[in-house]
């Protein structure tokens, strides 16, 4: 073991942490991955009580009220948060830090329809207690640990990175409770960087918050102005839906629906006769690459449900009735998943970065114990004269 | 030198915990292929029980197409026979191929055709035909990710010692996507040969 001083033993430690941060989140990341890949997909007529994999798109349930997110768009899910920022400590420890100040979500179901028929999306559905399985308790001792971890200074924050993925994903909107999402909104966006129609959209959701002056005034550009950040996580009508998780049916009674603009939407998208989905990439491809991404077929397919639901106007004339066949939820065993993302998409979202993750968490490590029983004056030496 | 112990150990421990996933992964990944198959079985068990109710029905209206309601009892019959899943599979495509005929009967027979009860039981059998369809799919995407994951290394290793194998997979065989039935089509005049 090397004699080393004490900025030597942070750094050591610093690099080890890190190390071993970024590399339980790139195994967290690929747990998950697994977990997609290995999961066969049901269709929805056909899917068997229990734990079940299904791939659509979403739609608002009957009667189910319907948000707008700033951009005006129509959602099934929809969190918003307002922080603002606020320093803390003095000195050499002042430090910025985001509060949130306003925040605002929906839990209500949705539909997931695919070619053969309609799911119920329950996020707030549990079924049993999920608190009482094992990987709910471990990730309740890894959250823990991680708040507990990212007030201990650097060391902690960058230990939590790892830990954060191990707990069941970021998100800075608040707990998502007994389930999980993966979307690709959620971002934080500065307050000046929103159109004004879109800011006008926050203020009327947001209303006026006590002891908060918002929204901030462009008095001298806004200098003397409390600094604000948005952070909106959504999923939009018709987007792409991948969901994971325990579906039950209501074998005695049979529900139905009709929605506005459903029919329409299903025509374009699915063939029914084959109980599949319609091959698209002619219409969706907007770059010519012979490929549909993510990007295209979010915007395409939310774009073909803005239509459909426009042409109806919110009416059920000419709507056919679909059946509902089960609702998806929790449960002790099986945790709800919901994805804004087909499944070559999100493996493809989710995979990116994970080897670079890993490869860079291993050299650190491997540093950092270089650096523990060698020394980084030794090891600087041997770097400067072989 | 026990910094070098010290690091050995900590790669053992890492090697460890990377061999027990794959272990446990590819224990999850045979359970979720017994389940998807638990799944098609217990659809394939009801599509059984309407059989009879079917055969019934059809001898009513017909005593010409007595070869295709044979085809159809024999093929129930082998699947009540069938343990092991590749026999139950060969039974399935069996009784698929006979339902078809039977059916066809139905096009061909207008009375029959119209009898609620042959309506019901088609209705019904196809529902459940379509239902083994789509699950037939997801078993076969159980099977597929199975067979993948324990030819790959390392996987292969930790398969080696849970002796897992290759699975057959459900597909539809040659003579199912193409069969025609072969029906006599001799209609009775009404009151006659029954």
């Amino acid at each position: 073991m090397a004699n080393l001083s004490n900025e030597e033993i942070k750094l050591v430690l610093i690099c080890f942490f890190f190390g071993g941060g970024l590399i339980l989140h790139a195994l967290s990341r690929k747990r998950s991955v697994r977990k997609i890949e290995d999961t066969p997909r049901s269709k929805v007529a056909s899917a068997p009580q229990g734990y079940v994999e299904l791939q659509g798109f979403a739609w608002p349930a009957a009667g189910g009220k319907v948000e707008r997110n700033a951009q005006g768009h129509e959602t099934v899910y929809y969190r918003l948060a307002l922080q603002r920022a606020e320093t803390r400590g003095s000195g050499k420890n002042r430090k910025k830090v985001w509060v949130t100040v306003f925040s605002y979500s929906t839990d209500t179901p949705f539909y997931l329809i695919d070619a053969t028929g309609i799911a119920l999306i329950d996020p707030a559905r549990t079924w049993g207690n999920p608190a009482l399985s094992v990987e709910s308790q471990v990730r309740s001792v890894a959250a823990k640990v991680t708040n507990f971890a990212s007030g201990m200074g650097v060391l902690g924050s960058v230990a939590s990175l790892g830990l954060e993925g191990f707990a069941g994903g970021r998100n800075a909107i608040g707990d998502g409770g007994g389930y999980e999402t993966d979307l690709g909104t959620g971002r934080p966006k500065a307050w000046s960087r929103h159109s004004t129609e879109e800011k006008a959209l926050i203020c009327k959701r947001v209303g006026k918050i006590a002891g908060v002056s918002f929204p901030p005034s462009n008095f001298l550009f806004g200098l003397f102005s409390d600094e604000f950040r948005v952070i909106e996580s959504e999923i939009c009508v018709g987007s792409p839906l991948y969901v994971h998780g325990d579906f039950k049916t209501d074998s005695q009674n049979a529900i139905t629906a009709q929605v506005p603009g459903l029919t329409e939407f299903a025509s374009r998208v699915f063939n029914a006769d084959a109980r599949a989905q319609k091959n698209l990439t002619h219409f969706l491809d907007k770059d010519g690459d012979g490929k549909v991404s993510a990007i295209e077929a979010m915007r395409g397919y939310t774009f073909a449900a803005r239509q459909a639901r426009l042409k109806a106007k919110d009416q059920l004339t000419g709507e056919k009735t679909f059946e509902v066949h089960g609702r998806m939820g929790s449960s002790a065993e099986n945790r709800l998943f919901i994805a804004d993302l087909h499944e070559e998409h999100l493996v493809a979202r989710k995979q990116r970065y994970g080897s670079l993750e890993i490869a860079a968490g291993i050299l650190l490590m491997f540093a950092s114990l270089f650096g523990f029983f060698v020394g980084f004056g030794e090891i600087g030496r041997q770097i400067a004269s072989p | 030198m026990s910094g070098l112990v010290i690091f050995v150990l900590i790669i053992l421990v890492v090697f460890a915990f990377v061999f027990m996933g794959i272990y446990n992964g590819l224990v999850r990944l045979r359970a979720q292929l017994e389940r998807a198959w638990s799944n098609i079985d217990v659809i394939l068990k009801q599509r059984y029980d309407e059989i009879p109710q079917l055969i019934q029905v059809v001898e009513q209206y017909t005593s010409y197409e007595a070869g295709v309601l044979k085809e159809l009892a024999q093929a129930r019959g082998h699947y009540g026979q069938a343990r092991t899943i590749p026999e139950k599979i060969e039974a399935s495509k069996e009784m698929s191929l006979a339902l078809r005929g039977v059916f066809a009967i139905g096009e061909a027979y207008p009375e029959l055709k119209s009898n609620q009860n042959f309506i019901q039981l088609q209705s019904r059998i196809s529902s459940l035909e379509n239902t083994i369809a789509d699950r037939r799919e997801s078993y076969n995407e159980a099977v597929a990710n199975f067979n993948t994951r324990i030819e790959q290394f390392p996987d292969i290793l930790a398969a080696r010692l849970l002796n897992y194998s290759r699975q057959e997979s459900f597909q539809a065989s040659a003579e199912e996507r193409n069969h025609q039935p072969n029906l006599k089509m001799n209609l009775p005049k009404f009151g006659q040969g029954a």
